[in-house]
């Protein structure tokens, strides 16, 4: 576990010494991302379109920020946070092929094709504390501007000036080792084993009579087990 | 019959969304000092930090904690010697509204079908009222909760067999949904539980308001529900999820369990996640110039 200060743009040999746990603070610009900025991004990467911001040289923040408009072009951060990442998953490769920032940050998990993604362009994931918003909003310096306001506080693209953004982990590194991933597929697991054979449960019954799954799809059933 | 003012509601709606928003009960911060004292992961240990950095900004700036301000939501207990003069509804709407411009909290109540967003967190039957009825109370329970979506999009509510060990059966659907959240429901969490209640809406209540149980972390006056309560928080602090799922043995604050009455034929379990910053603020309407702040004692 080390720690890092990095200054925006950052360099593909700055990114590939990073690894998962290490602690990062980010100086320059960042770019947030929500639900229908990130889907229009992929239209527009699909169709070759140029955006009207930078991303090349930003990091990419999923967020949708609690912003005081001051006057038309002058605003104020109140209070920024990561939202979940997993949902922006199935739009985070297209978005790093097409506009190629080397820094995704956010909360939670991505999946597979936007690891590879991040692996084959050497670029990251950095987790945020989830919930520290008032503690990340202190840290932006200046709101530089926003786009797609027809899309309203918390969807609209919003840049940002930070100085010291942190505390952020790496989540998923360059080489796409993956921290939530270890936890989840390891580390609970070995413990859960444990949890379940204390409290002599076996972990392969499934006590859910209802909801059910569709026809077709497997579910063990457990009638089988005792009463 | 005692008289309150609907401007009297009104006044303490505003109050309790907007203290809750910006600062934590001292309990939730409390309970988050002392996991962060038996936390064994250096890296969670930076996030504990982290978390209290975020509540002594929010506090000193009066800012919202977190950028998701949730959708409000108020759970109202009346008395049968007590009476609200004027529109309950109304009052809700209105100190949400002011709230919403105040602070300012996110403008994030939205149409589920076009996305059309509500620029006063009003609209499309939201702010929801939960009411409860109490004999013989000739005061009104209030609470305001900024309700987050990360952690409310994970609850879970099944049916399990009604012939299995029931117990078992509890334990293992709280900790298939744990496992499910993972730290996605921004852990370390308080964790609610419902079972019986027959119809799942009623079972997912009951969940709901355990959560809000005052003291923190409390055990069910019954037993056998409390035995429930440690079991399931000892397990799940054993997972290994940590806070926001970084690894560590704090992955719960908490864990509440509420009951009623099944059917002959089983009983569903609801869960229920409260991310860390677990807010929400309470207060007793007295009369119209005597309000009791139970969680946030030093509103004026």
């Amino acid at each position: 576990m080390k720690t890092f200060h990095l200054q925006l743009p950052v360099s593909k040999r700055a990114i590939e010494e990073l690894n998962t746990g290490d602690i990062i603070y980010l100086n320059g610009r960042i770019v947030t991302l929500r639900d229908r900025s990130h889907q229009r991004i992929d239209e527009y990467a699909k169709k070759r379109l140029d955006l009207p911001f930078a991303l090349k040289d930003r990091a990419v923040f999923h967020c949708g920020p609690i912003i005081r408009y001051i006057n038309e072009r002058k605003w104020e951060a109140v209070a920024i946070g990561a939202t979940s990442s997993s949902r922006f998953s199935p739009f985070v490769a297209s978005l790093i092929k097409g506009f190629g920032p080397r820094i995704v940050i956010g909360k939670g998990n991505l999946f597979r094709e936007a690891i590879e993604a991040l692996i084959s362009h050497r670029a990251i994931f950095l987790l945020t504390i989830g919930g520290c918003a008032a503690l990340y909003g202190s840290q932006v310096q200046k709101v530089v501007g926003n786009y797609w306001e027809e899309f309203g506080m918390a969807d609209s693209v919003w840049e940002f000036e930070v100085s010291e953004f942190g505390p952020l982990s790496v989540g998923i590194d360059c080489k796409g080792k993956n921290s939530y991933e270890q936890m989840r597929e390891v580390t609970l697991k070995e413990n859960l084993e444990k949890i379940y054979e204390e409290l002599d449960i076996d972990p392969n019954i499934d006590f859910t009579w209802w909801p059910q799954v569709p026809p077709g799809t497997k579910r063990a059933t457990a009638y089988s087990i005792k009463a | 019959m005692k008289v309150i003012d609907s401007s009297v509601v009104e006044k303490v709606c505003y109050k309790l969304l907007t203290h809750a928003s910006i600062e934590l009960p001292p309990e939730v911060e409390r309970a988050l000092y002392e996991a962060y004292q038996r936390e064994t992961n250096p890296l969670a240990k930076i996030y504990f930090q982290a978390m209290f950095d975020n509540i002594t900004i929010a506090r000193e700036k009066k800012v919202p904690l977190c950028q998701d301000t949730g959708i409000p939501m108020y759970y109202i207990t009346l008395g049968s010697e007590v009476h609200i003069k004027g529109s309950l509804r109304e009052s809700v709407n209105r100190a949400t509204s002011r709230a919403t411009q105040d602070i300012p909290l996110r403008q994030q109540v939205s149409h589920p079908l076009t996305r059309e967003v509500s620029k006063t967190n009003v609209g499309w039957g939201i702010p929801p009222i939960f009411l409860d009825y109490r004999d013989g109370q000739d005061y009104i329970d209030i609470m305001g909760v900024p309700r987050g979506g990360g952690a409310e999009a994970k609850w879970q509510c099944v049916h399990p067999y009604p012939g299995v060990d029931r117990k078992k059966a509890i334990i293992k659907i709280v900790l298939d949904a744990v496992s499910m959240a993972g730290g996605e429901s921004c852990t370390p969490t308080i964790i609610g539980i419902g079972l019986g209640g027959y119809g799942r809406d009623y079972t997912e209540v009951l969940a709901r308001k355990a959560m809000y149980r005052t003291p923190l972390n409390s055990r069910h006056p019954d037993p056998q529900v409390a035995e429930i309560e440690d079991t399931i928080y000892h397990a799940v602090n054993k997972m290994g999820i940590g806070p926001l799922g970084i690894g560590g043995n704090t992955t719960c604050l908490a864990v509440h369990m509420d009951i009623a009455g099944g059917h002959t034929a089983g009983a569903s379990v609801a869960v229920s996640f409260y991310c860390w910053s677990a807010r929400y603020s309470k207060a007793k309407i007295m009369s119209n110039e005597k309000i009791d702040y139970i969680t946030h004692p030093h509103i004026q």
